[in-house]
């Protein structure tokens, strides 16, 4: 019943179509709804009642036949025929339809068709197939126009979208040259056209890195092409046996497809699927170049340089490029040594050459960098110079030749085999050394005779370099050791030391200062210590100056006690020349020399409490080894309790300290000994000091003991006028100095 | 600088002074004034003039001036003294582990008043004013002898000076009663102040004689002295000793560096300030700040 209305229906809408041709300015959707109008004969619930059925389909296209026989029946055809060409390859990618099929279906099954072409085609299968599905929600002049131009028009679309955005970029390039920027909402139209292409290319396939690297490359052309070609070169040998039909089958479809692409997109495509060298000659010679690869392809590895050679630059080209790579050991070890072992350095010509003269086969390379590739992940290494762990990755294949060569060398060199497994055991410090080493070759320099600097590099492993045991004194710090010898021992020694002392530099130690012994105490120990006379000749004390000099009669007195030069010494300090003076007391009877030379300085590793005994504070070269020992917080401590301004850094702060301990040291000679402490000096001292500037100013002194108010500012200034130091003195500072002395202060500007 | 618009000299009177409510005995009020007289008068609403705000609260009038500091050298140094007073919890002229007042709101008993006053004319920069307390209350009076918080020791004493017929505590809470008590109290405070006034007149009218006498020779130096002369320059800050019989004159620079000398003797440090010294032609002792105030007055007096 239902069928028969719908035929009935069919037969009233051709007859009417001429009207709805006429309303066909209104939408599609409407346009139903306008012929249902027209059709006023007709139950207008008829089409809906029946689009709601389950034959909606056949009458939807119904609809359309109906809407487009009036205009083109061609068009229709064509698009049934291209919808049946969807549905086929929609099933079976490899089997195209063979309503489309021009050529021998034998050939197109074999075909295997580049993914990403393939995959390109099925997007525009699909598209094509979803809007001729979707035409009846469109106004009905696009529809018209789709009818008309058919697949041209979406053809046309799709390269834009798709595939040529080369072309698409270059005919807008020739829109604009001539006419420049006429005007800038035309430039960002033309702008947001590609921008918006390449929205969509993101939108359409998820994965827009692969879209827009596969656009650069097609940009860039035969630059970046190589690498392309060389990572679809598994895929290419594959494809070399059938890529003249292969190539036609897979031209024939994108034309089909895309009818308006242009020949130069059609030869990017070529060539990023077969590589440059093909493409480069046009399609023609394709067939005679590709006979060449497969020819070659076929031969035996032995024979052709020609194939290997281009394989192997590429290879020499990466590791050339990738690794600047060292281990964080290799970091640390003598730059010095790497650029030594340059000699050494095997080029990788070398052993292209070598490959070239054993005739190596990829097989061998590929188990290898399998079994060198579980280590290689495993390595730890520092990324130096921005080059990434990929980039150390690419240099796998280099260290796998060396692999090779050596298989290939074994007869020769049996030391080679066992330094290559060594390395594959140790790849984690071994293996970037050996790239980074091949980093420095340079092409001119090819030595004829590889393989004992091979074997002499191969030799250089971390563990047997000859200077990494041992670790250099002379170069490190590590002479607190030596300087922990006791001061006796080597005082005992002393004859042999002085003599080694040329080549050995022994550092006057910290632990000294504990042998400084007050004058009561020294007689006894001087006692004590003669009575040991087979611990040493002499002991060495360290004195004021002015005990030695009262020490000097007693022990003159005493006729076995003299006190000699120390000239073992060799860092002095004028400064200290007055205060202190190492002595030597020697306890036999020996030649009477009584000479003093000044101590080296050691308070800077002296705890507190030794510097208390030890000395007064007054020598800034002391100051400033006890200020600049102490830790940040100290530091700030220090200042203010001191009073001074507080600082930033720890250096402002040591200066500010330093000129202060300078200048009161300098204003109050000798009066240092009474402060508690480890800067030497105090607030007081500070206040004493101020209390000193201001008295060169008898106007200021006057208004000060008639008690008349002074402008704070006023008062810095005139003792920064005499004294610059005083703008680091905190304010704090100055006005507890001026409540201590009475002087009454004012905040006013004026 | 140092000649400026005004010359700087010590005021005649200025005093900080501690006011406590006769009709609510725990209201407290400090503040400063050259003329404790019309303050307290300002503040019991007798004077119409001038501000009172604190201690125009209801039920606070009258006022009773408990005691007074006096002998500032300059208004400057009263208004830090009063404000320390004020903020005794937090002012740096206690140190933080003297403190008997912690908190903003603690310290309100007269207890706390006179202690945190002692504290603060403990400190080295008030002591050296020479400052005098006059106390116009018994109670007070008491509590000062008292000394709740120690602050006073053997090395530490102020001059306090308990005025005669100082009143003791209100006989009632009539009106009559609380404003006899502010009236009488007034009196105290009027005399103390007229009192100090008129001595210091006195000296400065002896001051006055001696210099006008013509050309002086100091006394330490031997240079000229002369206030009658137009010069400024042969007016500078002098130094004189009000015993009638000591005919002692000096620059105050010298008379200055005189005591300075001698101070550094005792204490073995060079101070900016004397404290006090003996007179070179009497050896009575004098306090520097009179002598200051003194020379202070006479060169503003005359010097110009």
């Amino acid at each position: 019943m239902e069928l028969q209305r719908a035929q009935r229906n069919l037969k009233f809408l051709q007859n009417e179509d001429p009207m709805n041709v006429a309303n066909h300015d209104s939408l599609n959707s409407e346009s139903q709804s306008v012929s249902s109008i027209a059709m006023e004969t007709q139950v207008p619930d008829v089409q809906f009642s029946l689009s709601s059925g389950d034959d909606s389909i056949g009458t939807q296209e119904n609809n359309e036949t109906t809407h487009k026989s009036s205009v083109a029946r061609e068009t229709t055809k064509c698009n049934t025929e291209s919808n049946a060409n969807v549905d086929a390859i929609n099933t079976g990618s490899i089997h195209a339809s063979h309503s489309n099929s021009l050529k021998s279906d034998v050939v197109e099954e074999n075909i295997f068709i580049n993914t990403q072409i393939q995959s390109r085609l099925d997007d525009a299968e699909e598209e094509t197939n979803l809007k001729s599905k979707m035409k009846q929600f469109k106004y009905a002049s696009q529809c018209n126009q789709y009818d008309n131009l058919g697949n041209k028009n979406i053809a046309r679309r799709r390269p834009a979208i798709r595939k040529s955005k080369p072309k698409l970029k270059s005919k807008t390039r020739d829109k604009r040259d001539p006419n420049a920027i006429k005007n800038i909402t035309d430039f960002n139209i033309n702008n947001y056209k590609l921008s918006r292409a390449a929205s969509l290319l993101k939108q359409l396939s998820g994965k827009h890195k692969k879209v827009l690297d596969i656009i650069k490359v097609q940009n860039e052309g035969s630059d970046s092409a190589p690498s392309k070609a060389k990572n679809d070169k598994g895929e290419g040998a594959t494809f070399d046996t059938y890529s003249g039909q292969e190539w036609k089958y897979i031209m024939k479809l994108l034309l089909e497809k895309f009818p308006h692409s242009e020949t130069t997109d059609l030869n990017k495509v070529q060539k990023f699927l077969y590589g440059s060298e093909q493409s480069s000659s046009g399609l023609d010679d394709l067939e005679t170049s590709q006979k060449k690869l497969w020819t070659a392809s076929q031969l035996p590895p032995k024979l052709p340089n020609e194939t290997n050679q281009p394989k192997q630059e590429e290879r020499t080209q990466d590791s050339q490029s990738a690794v600047n790579f060292l281990s964080l050991s290799q970091v640390m070890d003598d730059r010095s040594e790497i650029i030594k072992d340059e000699e050494d350095i095997i080029t990788s010509e070398s052993f292209s050459a070598s490959l070239q003269e054993y005739g190596n086969n990829i097989e061998i390379q590929e188990t290898l960098e399998h079994s060198f590739g579980d280590n290689i992940e495993l390595t730890v290494g520092t990324h130096i110079n921005g080059f990434s762990l990929t980039d150390y990755k690419a240099c796998k294949p280099l260290s796998a030749e060396v692999g090779t060569k050596c298989k290939n060398n074994g007869d020769e060199d049996n030391d080679d085999i066992s330094v290559v497994s060594d390395t594959t055991d140790e790849t984690s410090t071994l293996f970037p050394l050996d790239p980074y080493r091949y980093i420095f070759i340079e092409k001119d320099k090819k030595p004829a005779s590889t393989t004992d600097t091979v074997a002499s590099t191969q030799f250089f492993t971390p563990n047997t370099s000859p200077l990494d045991g041992i670790i250099d004194l002379t170069q490190e710090s590590f002479k607190a050791v030596r300087s922990l010898i006791s001061p006796l021992k080597a005082e005992s020694n002393r004859p042999t030391a002085s003599q080694a002392s040329n080549q050995v530099q022994i550092q006057v130690p910290a632990t000294r200062t504990p042998t400084i012994i007050p004058q009561k105490n020294l007689m006894t120990t001087l006692k004590t210590e003669g009575e040991r006379t087979d611990l040493g000749n002499t002991i060495r004390v360290k004195l004021l100056h002015k005990r030695v000099s009262e020490l000097d009669p007693e022990l003159v007195n005493c006729d076995c006690h003299t006190i000699e030069a120390n000239d073992s010494e060799e860092e002095e300090t004028e400064l200290d020349n007055d205060l202190f003076c190492i002595a030597d007391v020697k306890l036999a009877n020996l030649p009477k020399t009584s000479t003093e030379t000044p101590i080296p300085n050691l308070l800077a590793k002296n705890s507190i409490d030794d510097a208390v005994t030890a000395s007064p504070t007054t020598s800034p070269e002391k100051f400033h080894e006890i200020i600049t020992s102490q830790s940040m917080k100290e530091l700030r401590q220090s200042l203010k309790t001191v009073g001074l301004k507080p600082m930033r850094t720890k250096v402002e702060i040591i200066q500010s300290l330093q000129t202060a301990s300078q200048i009161l040291s300098i204003a109050t000679p000798g009066d240092s000994d009474g402060h508690d402490g480890v800067i030497g000096f105090s607030k007081t001292e500070i206040f004493d000091h101020l209390t000193e500037l201001i008295q060169s100013f008898p106007g200021v002194l006057e208004r000060i003991y008639t008690f008349e108010p002074i402008p704070l500012y006023e008062l810095i200034e005139k003792l920064f006028s005499l004294e610059p130091f005083v703008s680091q003195i905190d304010e704090m500072t100055i006005r507890e100095w001026a409540d201590i002395q009475g002087i009454c202060l004012r905040n006013d500007k004026k | 600088m140092s000649q400026k618009i005004q010359q700087h000299q010590f005021p005649h009177f200025y005093c900080c002074y501690l006011l406590q409510s006769i009709n609510k005995r725990q209201s407290f009020y400090i503040g400063s004034t050259p003329n404790p007289i019309r303050r307290l008068r300002q503040h019991n609403g007798k004077l119409t003039v001038g501000g009172a705000y604190r201690t125009k609260r209801d039920g606070s009038r009258p006022w009773e001036m408990i005691m007074i500091v006096q002998g500032f050298p300059s208004k400057i140094a009263a208004l830090q003294f009063e404000h320390a007073w004020q903020h005794g919890y937090q002012t740096h002229y206690i140190a933080e582990k003297d403190r008997i007042v912690k908190h903003k709101a603690g310290g309100r008993t007269l207890h706390h008043k006179v202690a945190l006053m002692k504290l603060l004319l403990k400190h080295e920069f008030f002591q050296r004013m020479n400052l005098t307390v006059e106390m116009f209350n018994l109670k007070g009076s008491q509590i000062w002898e008292q000394d709740k918080f120690r602050i006073e020791s053997e090395s530490f004493r102020i001059n306090m000076r308990t005025c005669e017929n100082a009143l003791e505590e209100p006989k009632g809470n009539t009106v009559d009663d609380l404003m006899d008590h502010s009236d009488e109290n007034l009196k105290l405070v009027e005399k103390v102040y007229t009192s100090v006034l008129r001595s210091e007149k006195e000296t400065f009218q002896l001051f006055e004689r001696k210099l006008t006498e013509g050309v002086i020779r100091c006394g330490i130096c031997e240079k000229e002295i002369d206030y009658t002369s137009e010069e400024p320059i042969s007016k500078p800050f002098v130094a004189l000793c009000n015993n009638e019989n000591c005919h002692q004159i000096s620059h105050l620079k010298c008379l200055h560096r005189y005591f300075i000398d001698d101070e550094q003797l005792v204490v073995g440090k060079r101070n900016l300030i004397p404290k006090s010294g003996r007179c070179p032609g009497c050896d009575k002792i004098w306090q520097w700040t009179t002598l200051a105030k003194f020379s202070t007055r006479m060169k503003v007096a005359y010097g110009k």
